[in-house]
């Protein structure tokens, strides 16, 4: 594929201010993303946040209530999505079941009018690049294949015309853990050489930090927070963030000073300086379950009585009930350290560059 | 072990009641037909073919099918279309007013037929159509629909909805994606609707008795006819020639069936 498809830069993507309103619902409020040439974006958020339907917009099968939508420098708000020259991998592949496989991959280029030899030339490559060799697998019906060739042949029929952005809609949902490990991977390689623009939409956040260049955490219809998967973990801007990538223990604390903050307990945490306070605004400081450090009492900042232990093979999750609240602290074990219920165990953390996130407030 | 085999063959023996029960009438029929006697009476003499001889060669019989063929494609194509654009217009579109289009697709089914039948005597009375093959097809349609519906619509709530979003965003317009994607992937379905809508309508009689006016009547009604005026034993090779179609079309439509089926596999899951 790469002989064709090198010459694929992505485009430009931006969404401004798009609204969706079905009814009374807004299912996406007011969303603006600006997505580069070239980079791989996460629309990551639970089911009923928006993100489908913002990708749906963005290939046109569904009207934008407001708002605009900019792929290269045209406007394609009211452009149809067959005339929007973006290619689309859907969650069920969505193979033509009355096709064979050398055909689902052709149609593209048979409404394109391509010549027979180029037709064929084109398929046979790509089907190849894919590990489909076309002897095997030309003929063949979509049910005929598995799980993974389906999505290899989807993934093969949206590339082949070579569309400038790729969209994809929760794509690994149907797979299991193997293919879909072994897939991500194929998919990374398949960006680094095509410098395609995805826009990639997932609730699997593990598949959004894995994949993304950056990742745009959506709830109710509204982005949260655009970052890089790094800062998105390291630095999550709200509660919901902090809790939505990864384990987070969230520990209320009290603002002392500009950048000093009093947890619990007394003592004092001091606040990373990229980080803006709002003084009227009560926060909580994100401590990551690896931040968190298991060691002798004498050492400790804290201690705390083990309430309740994982084992995860490379390492163990412990529950730990401490004067600041119930802490969540992942810890490698080894021959000399055990740990048990009802233990008595040491914590310690980084104090300064503490990361804090507004406290949301909640009704009810 | 004698016990179980007994109540075995008690249960052979119910099934093989209920067959005949259900299949004993048409078995008369087909047996009434081979016979040698100028009219009907049970049990016949038999056995001669010459009742099928008159209905081969005997120009009322012939006008008869000849009748019931054309009204029967006419019924069939409008049906079919009618039918099936409303199955994907209540499957895969948004539009308010699906559940009326529903009611109105399903209606003819729980209608009695001498209600349409007066009705339908009304109207084209009152457009002086009775008597026209127009006319009767417009009703035979009417009772097909809902059969394309029904069939048409249980076809598309087991293939994927993302096909035809597939094929728009691969660059398909609407009319080449229909062309392309909704017509073939359901076209086993679309099929056997279009069967059933022509078996109707080949054997319908209280709507047509009432629209045929004083035209040579279809196949079923010239059948009816016979039976009051004179009780020849061709209405009885008549009778098997249309059980035998009947057969062949079943056949088909399970064929068919099963070819959809397959189909529906090729979603994700």
């Amino acid at each position: 594929m790469s002989a064709h498809l090198g010459s694929i830069t992505g485009s430009r993507v931006q969404m401004r201010n798009l609204t969706k309103e079905y009814g009374i619902v807004r299912a996406v409020d007011n969303v603006s993303l600006d997505i580069e040439p070239g980079e791989f974006i996460s629309l990551l958020g639970p089911s009923g946040s928006g993100k489908t339907t913002a990708l749906m917009m963005l290939a046109g099968f569904e009207r934008t209530t407001s708002g605009t939508i900019h792929i290269g420098e045209q406007d394609v708000t009211l452009v149809p999505p067959f005339a929007r020259g973006i290619g689309m991998v859907f969650q069920s592949y969505a193979l033509f079941p009355h096709m064979s496989v050398y055909d689902n991959i052709s149609y593209p280029l048979k409404l394109r009018r391509m010549s027979k030899l180029e037709i064929d030339e084109r398929v046979r490559r790509a089907m190849d690049m894919v590990k489909l060799p076309p002897d095997k697998f030309a003929n063949r019906l979509p049910q005929q294949l598995s799980g993974g060739q389906r999505q290899r042949v989807a993934l093969v029929r949206a590339l082949i015309y070579e569309p400038h952005v790729l969209l994809m809609d929760e794509p690994m949902g149907a797979l299991d853990k193997n293919l879909r490990e072994e897939l991500k991977l194929e998919l990374l390689s398949l960006q680094e050489r095509l410098r395609l623009t995805i826009v990639y939409v997932t609730h699997d956040q593990g598949e959004a930090l894995m994949l993304s260049n950056r990742a745009a955490v959506m709830r109710d219809g509204r982005i949260e927070q655009v970052a890089n998967p790094e800062a998105l973990y390291r630095r999550p801007q709200t509660e919901f963030v902090a809790n939505f990538l990864g384990e987070a223990n969230l520990v209320p604390v009290e603002q002392s000073s500009e950048r000093e903050f009093t947890l619990p307990d007394g003592q004092v945490v001091r606040s990373s300086p990229d980080i803006s306070v709002d003084p009227s605004q009560s926060y909580l400081l994100l401590l990551r379950p690896e931040e968190i450090e298991v060691c002798a009492e004498a050492e400790a900042m804290l201690r705390g009585r083990i309430q309740s232990t994982v084992y995860l093979g490379s390492s163990i999750r412990i529950d730990v009930d401490t004067p600041i609240g119930v802490l969540t602290v992942v810890a490698k074990p080894n021959q000399s350290r055990r740990f048990e219920r009802n233990q008595i165990v040491g914590l310690r953390f980084a104090t300064g560059d503490a990361v804090l996130v507004p406290k949301e407030a909640r009704a009810g | 072990m004698g016990e179980t085999a007994n109540i075995r063959r008690i249960r052979y023996l119910l099934i093989a009641l209920v067959a005949l029960y259900l299949i004993g009438p048409t078995l008369v029929v087909i047996w009434l037909s081979f016979s040698t006697d100028e009219v009907l009476r049970f049990p016949p003499h038999l056995f001669s073919w010459r009742w099928y001889e008159v209905f081969l060669f005997d120009e009322r019989w012939n006008e008869a099918v000849r009748r019931s063929l054309l009204v029967g494609s006419l019924a069939t194509f409008l049906a079919t279309i009618i039918g099936s654009v409303a199955a994907f217009g209540t499957a895969r579109t948004r539009l308010p007013g699906k559940q009326i289009v529903e009611i109105f697709a399903i209606a003819p089914l729980v209608v009695p037929p001498i209600i349409l039948a007066t009705g339908g005597y009304s109207l084209f009375a009152k457009l002086d159509m009775i008597g026209s093959n127009i006319g009767l097809a417009i009703m035979h349609t009417v009772l097909g629909v809902p059969y394309v519906y029904l069939i048409v619509s249980s076809a598309l709530a087991r293939t994927d909805p993302s096909i035809e979003l597939a094929a728009l965003s691969l660059g398909a317009n609407r009319w080449r994606t229909i062309r392309d994607v909704s017509i073939p992937a359901n076209l086993p379905a679309i099929i056997t609707g279009a069967l059933f809508a022509f078996l109707i309508s080949f054997d319908e009689v209280v709507v047509t008795v009432f629209l045929s006016g004083s035209l040579a009547p279809t196949l079923p009604v010239r059948v009816f006819s016979s039976l009051s005026l004179a009780v020849s034993p061709v209405v009885a090779a008549v009778s098997t020639v249309q059980i035998i179609i009947a057969i062949v079309l079943m056949c088909l439509v399970g064929f068919l069936q099963r070819w959809q089926r397959r189909w529906a596999e090729a979603v994700a899951h």
